[in-house]
């Protein structure tokens, strides 16, 4: 962030971590951040259009995605959901 | 303005690993402002070191909360509670901050910062250097930009053979401080000042003489 | 209830007719200060709309739609419903009408009925019902639907058993508030109004004129709007597609087109517009309904002229897997011992194909009410040929009587979005008329005060509505309502059939008081369009409306987890859960109210943006209409007449004259917009040419262009013209004698990359067809066609052309016909898919129909605003059905060509709708404010300027003294600047960071 001076010592990104087997009748959850006037807009559409999708998938409005706030996201992981879907 | 930089998570974790209960302590004042150190990074570390402590399988609570400034005593007044529970603190001050703290607690408070430099803000996300807090300010002589903060050789008296095309041999993004001072003096029509050569630059007052201390005679109680 | 001294004109306006263009236009009307009086035959209002199951091409639940306006004109302080009514005379003249009333007796006294309903349930009698189509019974007593608007219940005399035989009674007997009153005898009135405006609708042709097709005697034949009903959630089989004989489950399905419409003989000449679309939408829904469907739609010409319609067509026919055939249906039989029916029709090669069906749709078409002449007489205004209002192509919502407007398929057949729009225009018009006395006949609303629930413990009412089966058939509603009863803080939980409803909505109320409620939570549809309705409701029961959350369980559940009942419960329970934690916290909000600048910004000079103009000026508010060329007249300017012969060169004249002279006009001719600033109500605009004014509205007109074509040799050859080059040379006197035209249809148009039908080619096709063979009926024009989209009362046009011998061939895209140069004429070579073979052609000239483009302009214009355009790059509105003419950002409308392709009278109908919509907002001195917005803590701000950097409308600012404050005028709440604040200065109303936390810790209780 810092520019030239800080450039150098961060060029190696830490090291992914090795993906870990997915048990096979594992089920994510799955919370969504969607805006007001779009996303959630879609979701309702995909509803009107009666496209079935998997139901462990809940959807928390927002006025914007602009909205979304780091402490959203982070207490979503913590308190155990497996992804999170933004949408704006 | 004194600008931080966050420390990566893996060198934090190895910090505070061996400790139960650690206070992650923001400093709401100029780290804040750069968006590394306010209570709210604050927060969003903490909530980054617990998961972090959950996938490593370690039992341990981490707290955040903050203050104003860390640079004043009586601003820790109002989180005495929190910083007493802890058995670590990781301040997410400048260095004068984690300091401060760490003088004022017998318990390891570890920094979460790299402090970096003085520095403006140029537009969101983007913060510069621009002074080195050397003691002696020249900024007079040089049509108002620091030599010392932006020469990588520090030079007074004009640029060094590594000056091309208005840039700095070090790095080519880096602008040559005194292609700058020669812009910005040709432009106050001020050139004549180039001519007055800089005596040798009394650096006593810089880290140099050691730390350094300042005393108001008249506001000290 | 007295007019102004300075006035003799009315502050109010009668509208005859019930259905969605009435109740809009009384909405519009009633909104913006006038008195409405709306009068209906049934005994509800709804009209058609109300009928049908979903609309095209959303597939949006068209009694949802319909259902919270209905509601909303039922509780808006300034209509007066006057049902099971007619009007029986006008006198007066524009400005001061005095009409008289007749009301039929209900013999139910709506002040005392609660419409509990106890009087139909212990009703004897069962009659057949005219709402459900005769396909179930209703009671003696009865609501004419189960949302009915008002919902006070009605006797069928002709069917009472008191009326008819002296005895029984049993309403009365169990009516708890004595509202029965077997004495009504009904009322006259006398109504003082200064415009009436005509929306009676039409009526539906009755398919057993022609037996062939066998309605009336095959129990399996079906008419359209039975099938609608037979798929409605609220209808007679509750959404389960069976068939009325034996009530199985039918495979295939035919829908038989036409059935009425395009007949000159058996039936109505014109086209009814919307049987094509409907006919798609049922086949969709039924597919949707039951996977096992097999649907067959036989039809003449797909007729999907409107915007997105023929994608809508493709997704049909490529996702739903409908069957499309092009042949006439020459008669119905029905197969001994089945009930299935057996079509008889002509495959494609020719032959004569028997086809057995399970279920035959008859798709019906519109005709004006059997008394229709009575009416037009009764309001003294002039039908057209076909007993349609008459009216003129640049006047489409004026009859012949001033102060006399019509709106909807009165007026000709047309869809939902169009007459809605037409709703606004004749509101837009009677504004025109009366506006010095609005506001001289209407009283405010009287809200009872607040209650005031700081510092107390929540007291939560969750309501969990069964929207009919809608969510019902997916969710077990009573157990989600059952467990929420057991949430801290919940006081009450409930389930309702319809939340939406008056009885609903009453119930609310009623709890509300009773269990001292000061949060509700309604779980049903989206909040995107219920949500202001319901804090309409709780704000009637005295809480703030900002204590209210909707928790969407029909749209992101049971719709999207059909036939998965358990998990679909499971989640109904979570949404409502993280809605009720949400609700725990919510805090009521008070809102600020802003002037309003009187004045309206019109881009795009040309006949929408002149037609507005007039019609706002005329209100009395000032335009400021600007173009970006140097004269005002846009694409219009270039056409000479109109299908049915009317002069666009001299309409485009007068109003350029007339928009010339109007004192409340500014013309910014050779300019564009520079900058917008500020918001709904107070905008301030900066132009290219240095102008600068304040507005309250802005309408965005900005038109289209037509389509250069680089097919079929254009520009190479100078035989090859477009039909507007032929539109000019025939103006300018060429002499068609013996000459061969051909002219190839959808040049550009129904193909990727401009995959839609631009709808005004096939009328300039006809129109210039029929100047030649009327002015020389020895030339020869040849068309060929993919579908002629003569829609409406267009048609006779397609009749005219054929009479006069002009000859029309059908080509599939997949085989374009072919044009070269053949020495002194042209060479065209097309397939004939009658005759099956290539035939060819030499006409002197090829005639090509381009299609329209969106103007380049409204890209800029899309992105200077914010507005979103759809994938050919016409503005989408605010909502398909409902909200033609807004944008979803408040204070923008549109008009014209930049939002889909349409024809002079329909641009001129939705100009007139922009200007009436436009009207309403700028019709108010003051405007609340929306209480969704960031609200900013000064005291822990540490004026960082990371707001100030990142906000996109400027609404944080540094003050006097030098620190961040917050301009809540302009915050449109989207939150960024709580996102970004290092100190968490911003929170947004009923967004806070505490409630959306709390939604997060309640979706995640019970993950492990």
């Amino acid at each position: 962030m810092t520019g030239q001076a800080h450039a150098a010592p961060r060029e190696e990104a830490p090291p992914i971590e090795a993906p870990r087997e997915i048990p096979p009748d594992w089920e994510p959850s799955i919370l969504a951040f969607a805006c007001h006037y779009c996303a959630f807009a879609a979701a309702d559409l995909a509803g009107v259009m009666r496209l079935s999708y998997a139901p462990n998938v809940k959807i928390i409005r927002l006025p914007c995605t602009g909205k979304l706030d780091h402490s959203y996201v982070l207490r979503a992981f913590e308190r155990g959901v497996d992804g999170l879907f933004v949408a704006g | 303005m004194i600008v931080g930089e966050q420390k990566p998570i893996e060198e934090l974790w190895e910090s505070i690993k061996g400790h139960q209960k650690v206070l992650v302590f923001g400093c709401n004042t100029c780290v804040a402002v750069c968006q590394q150190g306010g209570n709210k990074e604050a927060e969003i570390l903490a909530s980054l070191l617990r998961m972090k402590a959950t996938q490593e399988g370690v039992e341990m609570e981490i707290q955040d909360s903050g203050i104003e400034r860390q640079c004043e005593h009586e601003f820790f007044e109002k989180a005495e509670g929190r910083i007493q529970w802890a058995d670590a603190v990781l301040s997410t001050a400048c260095g004068i901050g984690v300091q401060f703290m760490a003088e004022k607690y017998a318990k390891p408070v570890y920094p979460g910062l790299n402090t970096t430099f003085l520095g403006a803000v140029e537009k969101l996300g983007h913060y510069v250097e621009r002074c080195q807090a050397c003691g002696q300010c020249i900024l007079a002589a040089t049509g108002g930009i620091c030599p010392i903060a932006r020469c990588a050789k520090r030079l007074l008296n004009g640029p060094c053979g590594g000056s091309t095309k208005g840039h700095c041999e070090i790095n080519k993004d880096v602008p040559c401080a005194w292609q700058l001072i020669v812009d910005r003096l040709q432009q106050l029509n001020l050139m004549e000042r180039y001519e007055d050569l800089a005596p040798i630059k009394n650096w006593s007052t810089d880290r140099a003489g050691g730390p350094r201390k300042l005393v108001r005679e008249d506001v000290q109680l | 209830m007295n007019t102004t001294q300075t006035s003799t004109k009315r502050g109010s306006v009668l509208i005859a007719g019930g259905g969605i263009g009435g109740m809009q236009a009384a909405l519009d009307l009633a909104d913006s200060g006038f008195k409405v009086h709306l009068v209906t035959r049934d005994s509800s209002i709804g009209g058609t709309m109300a009928m049908l199951d979903k609309t095209f091409p959303t597939g949006d639940c068209s009694m949802c739609m319909i259902s919270p306006k209905m509601v909303e004109v039922g509780r808006h302080p300034n209509i007066v419903l006057h049902t099971l009514a007619e009007v029986t005379g006008v006198t007066g003249e524009a400005g001061n009408f005095a009409v008289t009333v007749h009301q039929k007796p209900r013999y139910v006294i709506a002040e005392r009925c609660t419409g509990c309903g106890a009087c139909e349930k212990k009703c004897p009698k069962l009659v057949v019902s005219g709402f459900e189509q005769g396909l179930s019974k209703r009671k003696a007593i009865y609501a004419l639907l189960p949302q009915a608007v008002p919902n006070t219940r009605v006797i069928d005399a002709d069917n009472c058993l008191y009326f008819q035989r002296g005895r029984c009674k049993a309403c009365q007997k169990f009516c708890e508030t004595n509202a029965i009153d077997f004495e009504d005898q009904g009322r006259d009135l006398e109504l003082a109004v200064g415009a009436v405006i005509l929306s009676p609708g039409l009526a539906r042709y009755n398919p057993t004129i022609r037996p062939e097709l066998g309605f009336g005697r095959w129990p399996n034949v079906v008419t359209s709007i039975q099938f609608e009903r037979i798929l409605s959630a609220s209808g007679p089989f509750m959404g389960e597609i069976k068939r009325p004989s034996d009530m199985r489950h039918p495979r295939k399905i035919a829908w038989i087109q036409c059935v009425g419409s395009r007949d000159p003989h058996k039936a109505n000449p014109w086209c009814s517009s919307v049987c094509c679309m409907y006919a798609t939408k049922q086949a969709v829904i039924a597919r949707e309904h039951d996977g096992a469907v097999q649907p067959t739609i036989f039809y003449m010409e797909m007729r999907a002229f409107g915007k997105d319609f023929d994608k809508y067509v493709d997704r049909a026919r490529n996702q739903y897997g409908v069957t499309y055939r092009r042949t006439m249906i020459s008669d119905v039989k029905e197969e001994a011992g089945t009930g299935n029916l057996v079509l008889r029709y002509a495959a494609d090669d020719g032959t004569l194909v028997n086809e057995v069906f399970d279920l035959v749709v008859l798709s019906i078409g519109f005709q004006p009410h059997a008394d229709a002449p009575q009416f037009a007489a009764t309001f003294g205004i002039a039908e057209n040929l076909h007993g349609f209002a008459a009216t003129g192509h640049f006047t489409p919502v004026e009859t012949s009587r001033p102060g006399v407007y019509v709106t909807g398929t009165y007026q000709g057949p047309k869809d939902i979005p169009e007459t809605v729009a037409q709703g606004s225009a004749v509101a837009g018009r009677s504004m025109a008329l009366l506006g010095e006395a609005r506001g001289t006949e209407i009283t405010t609303p009287e809200l009872p005060p607040e209650v005031d629930v700081t510092g107390a413990e929540p007291r939560i009412g969750v309501f969990v509505c069964h929207c009919g089966i809608n969510i019902a058939s997916t969710v077990n509603v009573k157990q989600v309502a059952a467990e929420m009863g057991a949430q801290p803080n919940v006081a009450v939980s409930e389930d309702l059939i319809y939340a939406c409803a008056p009885d609903g909505q009453a119930k609310i109320k009623a709890l509300i008081a009773q269990h001292g409620l000061n949060r509700v939570v309604v779980a049903s549809c989206t909040p995107r369009t219920h949500a202001p309705l319901f804090q309409d409701t709780i704000r009637e029961a005295g809480l703030n409306k900002y204590l209210f959350e909707l928790a969407d369980i029909r749209e992101q559940c049971s719709w999207c987890h059909m036939g998965q009942k358990a998990v679909a419960t499971a989640k109904a329970t979570e949404i409502v859960r993280m809605n009720v934690a949400k609700a725990r916290l919510l805090q009521p909000v008070t809102t600020d109210s802003v002037d309003v600048t009187p004045a309206a910004m019109v881009i795009g000079g040309g006949v929408a943006g002149m037609v507005t103009s007039l019609a706002l000026a005329d209100q009395g508010f000032a335009v400021h209409l600007v173009e970006r060329e140097a004269r005002l007249g846009g694409l219009a300017a270039g056409v000479h007449r109109t299908l049915d012969g009317s002069d666009v060169q001299a309409f485009v004249r007068d109003k350029i004259a007339a928009v010339g002279a109007h004192p409340k006009i500014t013309v910014h001719c050779q300019a564009e917009v520079d900058s917008t600033g500020g918001f709904v109500g107070n905008f301030k605009t900066t132009l290219t040419d240095g102008a600068a004014f304040d507005h309250g509205a802005i309408v965005v007109a900005t038109g289209g262009t037509e389509y250069t074509p680089t097919e079929y040799g254009y520009g190479e050859d100078p035989r090859v013209i477009t039909q507007r080059e032929l539109e000019k040379r025939l103006a300018a006197g060429l002499d068609p004698a013996r000459t061969h035209f051909l002219m190839i249809q959808c040049v550009g148009s129904r193909e990727e990359p401009a995959n839609y039908c631009s709808r005004v080619c096939c009328q300039d096709a006809i129109k210039n067809a029929i100047a030649i063979k009327e002015k020389a009926p020895n030339a020869q024009v040849t068309i060929l066609y993919r579908d002629i989209r003569t829609y409406g009362l267009r048609e006779d046009y397609y009749r005219r052309a054929r009479e006069l011998g002009v000859l029309f061939l059908h080509f599939e895209p997949e085989r374009k016909p072919q044009v070269a140069p053949d020495g002194e004429r042209m060479r065209v070579t097309a397939f004939d898919t009658v005759l099956g073979r290539e035939v060819e052609f030499f006409p002197n000239l090829v005639v090509l129909s381009t299609g329209l483009r969106p103007h380049p302009a409204s890209e800029k214009i899309g992105r200077q605003y914010k507005l979103t355009r759809n994938a050919d790059g016409y503005f989408l509105e605010a909502h398909v059905k409902l909200r033609p003419v807004d944008f979803p950002s408040e204070g923008l409308y549109v008009a014209g060509l930049a939002h889909a392709p349409k024809n002079l009278d329909e641009t001129v109908s939705q100009a007139l709708a922009a200007a009436g919509r436009a009207g309403v907002l700028l019709s108010h001195d003051k405007l609340g404010v929306s209480g969704i917005i960031s609200k900013h803590n000064r005291d822990i701000c540490m004026s960082c300027l990371a707001c100030f950097r990142v906000c996109p409308f400027g609404s944080p600012f540094i003050d006097e003294d030098g620190k961040v404050s917050h301009n809540e005028v302009i915050c449109t709440g989207c939150g960024i600047c709580a996102g970004i604040c290092p100190a968490k200065a911003f929170q947004v109303n009923c967004f806070r960071d505490d409630q959306i936390h709390a939604m997060i810790d309640a979706a995640t209780e019970n993950i492990a």
